[in-house]
């Protein structure tokens, strides 16, 4: 292999400004095996500067065995939205007796990249019109721009197959105005039935991938304004160390962060902001104002039923955590039916086997309770604890339950 | 001057009679130690009451496991709790004072991170705070709420509290049910006021029903929750009057704001004007005829007495003034000038607010009263060189425990940074700071010489035990900088035009002289490394403030950014290279000046000159607190001079050579409470 081609690449330090470094589309293989991202890769990867570690990777680039131009070229192409390796190999596979220069199925630019006649335009929401909806912002990262802007084609593309799917992604990159028309109720084409075949499903994930570009080439150009009444958006990523991260990506994409502001009213093409420290009312043009506040609980069904147990975002809509959480304490507090084989240590601490079946509307006072339970039923006119009684008096303890009905577990016999 | 009377009174409260007029009233310390109230409790609460303080009202007990909104809440409604309340009213009983303990449930305000509980609340309306959406109670899961209350109020009552006091203001689950706007319901809890007036109605009953006549049960009301609930002062009367009516309540108690965005209304900063929650409090006065506890930031004995011989309250509550100085209430008696309160927020406020205990900027002993200061071993012969905070604090101390001490001064006046600081439109209560400590350093009969300098060969000719050094910071300006923000207040540098000032600090300082220049008629910016412009302003609930002047004086912020480099162009013309880090992208700016707000290095020539340079923090022989930067780690005057490292040796090296020690910026540049703290640190360790 070209000694220190890959490792070189893969541990130079990424200057900021200069873009995302390579990232990996499965376009290599080294001693038979295949360096790529084996699942769509997160929004992470083509929003920020990333590096990701280029593992030794035979290329044919060099012909010669000699470091090249074209090595170059490979190994800074920037993350274009990370584009799934099918895996087939149809042009990764370097010890053919031919001696082609490897490539991708889907990135035919792969071990072209130094070609002059290269035709893909990399461009993000505010490259294209040579500033970002922020104005300020402006060019990104500093990509390669395309040829100078011009007013752009109206174009029709007929066929929804892969060709066409990519002769659409490109001319809208190059900010042409693209619509594209199938008979078939599907796009994809016969790549549909490629990847229905048992394992040739990654095709499919092209298909998927073009639809993500369809959706995310619809929004460019499109401004967004973020507005929070909080110093900072986004405050509550500070938990997970994302806070920073988070607005520096905002930056990059364009977004225009409103601090300080609240909502007070949506117009006619507009939305009013409020200061929240000085009053002071401005009007921000916008034809779309998507709501991030807290979600209601969707809790029509227990209104009706309110003797039924409920858990997760249906009591108060909270993260996936608390969803988990009280899922698996309801089902807890149920009586053991039978004992578990697998996941068995899930259920310390539950009730001990009742038999083989579970009893609906038993004393499962452990889920009534709230100190080891979620939700007590609001027709269920239980007393209050007496004196004494706390958390260190344990479960069911203090209280009459209240008679709570529960449907059978599915594990059940009924 | 007339003499205050009217504080002096006593009060009748309900069955029981209170000493005089002046309350500790109810505010967060994190002094619990699992959910459980300590002896730092008590002896911080019992300084209070040996202080004079008519009244003491405990800090929040949680009367539901539900309720975890902060981690350091106490959980009253644990049994094990009890021990801790005897500990606290026997402190406060001790010294003369009645002693209450307030009952809380959080509601919506909370979060469900500690317990792993869904939040409950009158309704699910989530906390603008919290920005967690609760769950709307069950009718049992109030009934179940309402026995907690009776249960927390008897556990209070046998724990030898004189009452309870039940928190319907700013952060309680009955202002969620109080509130119209929080309060969707539509049962009989919900609707018009007496149905959302039914909660707090069932809690009085049911806590009533186990403390005993001659106990008292407090209420405590608070309006001004947010601007949009407007006119709700008319419906808080109204609660009130229905609760006078119903005979069993022995006062109420007022409060005004909420936590999150006016938050600054519960605890305001400093520059707001005593009596700004009269109004409420009057209120509900003039309705009831119930004795009225009023809150206002009372920072002098005539505003406190005022406000009682106006007629405005029963009782005033005054928290920071005695957290900064316990025996403010005797000294206001006697007619000596307590230590008074700056409304700065730095310690109190902004420490609880990141999950730390109470402290007090001015008062490094405030929540360790528990840790008695023991007198000096041998009396010392202290020279601290350097009269700003560290080394008033310092020499203070050290005289306070029977050391000979004399401070010198280069400057005209002793004070420093703080002095120019206080210099700062609407900062002027920063000064009160260096005026306590004078007056501590006075009575403590510290001998100050001002305009001294002092060089390396002081201590030969003073020949002291001890030497402090507190000789501060100087301004570290990067070399593109055209001033400081302490040039600018001292006067020294007079930018005009368009001014940039550039903070790394985040605090006063760059906020101080952006106003001050923008006031002088400057176009000014502001420019910030950090996510958002003076950020740390945010914990003293000093950002309003900051956020309305700054607009009305058209300065314009800018964070994220970083300066690179400064050309002068021509005179009066400086080209900026900005970094904007987030997108790696650099922007040239242009101004007339720079003023920089970046961090300070330590003035520490002198320290090296005495043979510094060992800086071992050491513990201290009490306490357990670190001393800083002790040379050679040693208290004793004489005992460490062997072992100490250095040649700058003063005298001959068989000459005894005093102990050194720094406190404040000359140890490490930071902000006044460190000053203090070092500098009592130092002296309780002499």
């Amino acid at each position: 292999m070209p000694a220190g081609s890959g490792q070189g690449a893969g541990s130079s330090e990424v200057p900021r400004g200069v873009g995302p470094s390579v990232v990996s589309r499965g376009a290599g293989s080294s001693e038979g095996s295949v360096a790529g991202i084996a699942a769509p890769a997160p929004l992470e990867a083509w929003t920020a500067p990333s590096r990701v570690l280029f593992g030794p990777i035979e290329t044919n680039l060099g012909r010669g065995r000699e470091l090249s131009e074209r090595h170059t070229a490979f190994y800074s192409r920037r993350a274009e939205r990370v584009r799934p390796a099918t895996l087939a190999n149809q042009h990764a596979w370097v010890r053919d007796p031919s001696n082609v220069l490897i490539s991708d199925e889907a990135e035919p630019d792969t071990g072209y990249e130094s070609e002059p006649d290269r035709l893909d335009v990399v461009a993000r929401p505010g490259e294209v019109a040579g500033g970002g909806p922020g104005g300020a912002v402006g060019p990104v990262l500093g990509s390669r721009l395309g040829p100078a802007p011009g007013p752009g084609f109206d174009v029709l593309v007929v066929g929804g197959g892969p060709t066409g799917m990519e002769a659409a992604r490109v001319a809208a990159l190059a900010g042409h105005r693209v619509r594209l028309a199938d008979r078939a109720d599907q796009l994809g084409g016969s790549l549909l039935l490629a990847a229905a075949l048992p394992g040739r499903v990654r095709f499919r994930l092209l298909v998927e991938w073009w639809h993500r570009e369809r959706e995310r080439l619809a929004a460019v150009g499109v401004g967004c304004a973020l507005v929070t009444p909080e110093p900072v958006v986004g405050t509550r990523l500070s938990r997970t160390g994302d806070l920073a991260d988070a607005n520096a990506r905002l930056y990059r994409a364009g977004v225009r962060c409103e601090p300080y502001v609240r909502l007070a009213a949506v117009g006619e093409g507009s939305a009013t902001l409020v200061e929240v420290h000085t009053g002071d009312r401005r009007e921000l043009a916008c034809d779309l104002v998507v709501d991030c506040a807290p979600a209601l609980p969707e809790d029509g069904v227990w209104r009706q039923r309110p003797w039924l147990a409920r858990a997760g975002d249906c009591v108060a809509p909270r993260t996936v955590h608390e969803a988990v959480l009280e899922g698996r304490r309801w089902a807890r507090s149920l009586p053991v039916a039978r004992a578990p084989e697998a996941g068995g240590e899930l259920l310390r601490g539950a009730r001990e086997p009742a038999g083989t079946r579970a009893v609906p509307g038993a004393s499962a006072t452990a889920a009534a309770r709230w100190w080891s339970g979620s939700e007590r039923s609001a027709g269920s006119p239980g007393p209050g604890p007496g004196p004494g009684s706390g958390p260190g008096s344990g479960p069911g303890s203090g209280t009459a339950a209240p008679r709570v009905e529960r449907p059978v577990p599915t594990n059940g016999d009924r | 001057m007339a003499p205050l009377v009217a504080m002096r009174q006593p009060a009748r409260v309900g069955p029981l009679t209170v000493r005089n007029r002046i309350v500790f009233a109810a505010h967060l310390t994190n002094y619990a130690v699992d959910g459980l109230p300590t002896a730092r409790h008590a002896a911080y609460y019992g300084a209070r009451a040996a202080g004079g303080a008519g009244l003491v009202i405990t800090e929040e007990h949680s009367v539901h496991p539900g309720d975890l909104p902060y981690e350091k809440l106490i959980r009253g409604y644990d049994p094990a709790a009890l021990p801790g309340y005897r500990l606290i009213t026997e402190a406060v009983h001790a010294h003369g004072a009645a002693v209450r303990a307030q009952l809380n449930h959080n509601g919506g305000q909370s979060s469900g991170r500690y317990p792993r509980r869904p939040v409950w609340a009158p309704s699910a309306v989530p906390d603008p705070t919290f920005a967690e959406v609760p769950v709307a109670m069950t009718a049992a899961q109030i009934d179940e709420l309402v026995a907690g209350y009776a249960d927390e109020a008897g556990r209070c009552v046998a724990g030898g509290f004189d009452g309870v006091e039940l928190q319907c203001s700013q952060p309680s689950v009955v202002r969620q049910f109080l509130s119209p706007a929080l309060n969707q319901r539509d049962d009989d809890y919900g609707g018009p006021l007496r149905h959302r007036a039914r909660f707090l109605l069932e809690v009085l009953d049911a806590v009533r029903a186990v403390v005993a006549p001659d106990h008292v049960v407090g209420v405590r009301l608070g309006c001004e929750h947010a601007v949009r609930y407007g006119g709700e002062r008319a419906e808080l009367v109204e609660v009130a009057t229905v609760l006078a009516g119903t005979g069993r309540i022995g006062y109420l108690n007022s409060a005004v704001g909420v936590a999150g965005a006016l938050q600054r209304r519960i605890a305001p900063p400093m520059g707001v004007p005593a009596g700004y929650a009269l109004p409420v409090a009057s209120a509900l006065r003039a309705a009831t005829g119930l004795p009225v506890i009023g809150i206002g930031r009372f920072t002098t004995a005539e505003q406190a007495d005022s406000a009682l011989t106006d007629g405005a309250y029963d009782l005033v509550g005054v928290v920071r003034g005695q957290v900064s100085d316990p025996d403010l209430v005797d000294k206001w008696f006697r007619g000596t000038a307590p230590r008074t309160g700056l409304g700065c927020n730095q310690e109190c406020v902004g420490r609880v607010g990141l999950n730390r205990s109470l402290g007090c900027v001015q008062n490094p002993r405030a929540g360790r009263e528990v840790v008695r200061m023991a007198g000096p071993v041998m009396r010392r012969r202290v020279v601290v060189v350097g009269g700003g905070p560290a080394g008033l604090r310092a020499a203070a101390t050290a005289a306070e425990r029977g050391h000979r001490v004399t401070l010198c001064e280069a400057e005209p006046d002793t004070g420093g940074q703080v002095t120019l600081a206080a210099s700062a439109s609407g900062r002027a209560e920063l000064g009160l700071a260096v005026n306590s400590l004078r007056a501590d350093c006075a009575r403590a009969g510290v001998v100050v010489h001002t305009g001294t300098a002092v060089d390396a060969g002081l201590p030969r000719r003073l020949d002291p035990d001890a030497v402090v050094l507190a000789t501060g910071s100087r301004p570290a300006r990067p070399p593109w900088a055209v001033a400081g923000v302490y040039d600018v207040l001292a006067g020294q540098a007079s930018p005009a035009g368009d001014v940039m000032v550039y903070d790394e600090l985040g605090f006063h300082q760059a906020a101080s002289v952006a106003l001050l220049l923008a006031d002088r008629g400057a176009r000014v910016r502001l420019l910030t490394p950090a996510m958002t412009p003076v950020q740390d302003l945010g914990t003293t609930l000093d950002r309003a403030r900051f956020r309305r002047r700054a607009a009305a004086l058209g300065v314009r912020c800018a964070n994220d950014r970083v300066i690179l480099d400064a050309t002068v162009t021509e005179p009066g013309r400086v080209l900026l290279t900005v970094l904007h880090h987030p997108t790696g992208l650099t922007e040239r700016e242009e101004c007339a000046a720079v003023v920089c707000a970046v961090p300070a290095e330590p003035v520490d020539e002198l320290w090296r000159e005495l043979g510094g340079g060992s800086v071992e923090p050491r513990r201290g022989p009490r306490g357990g607190w670190p001393v800083a930067g002790a040379v050679g780690g040693s208290a004793e005057p004489h005992g460490g001079a062997g072992r100490r490292a250095g040649g700058a040796a003063v005298g001959g090296s068989a000459e005894p050579r005093p102990a050194v020690y720094r406190v404040g910026d000359c140890l490490t540049p930071r902000r006044l409470d460190a000053a203090i703290a070092d500098g009592q640190r130092v002296g309780e360790a002499l």
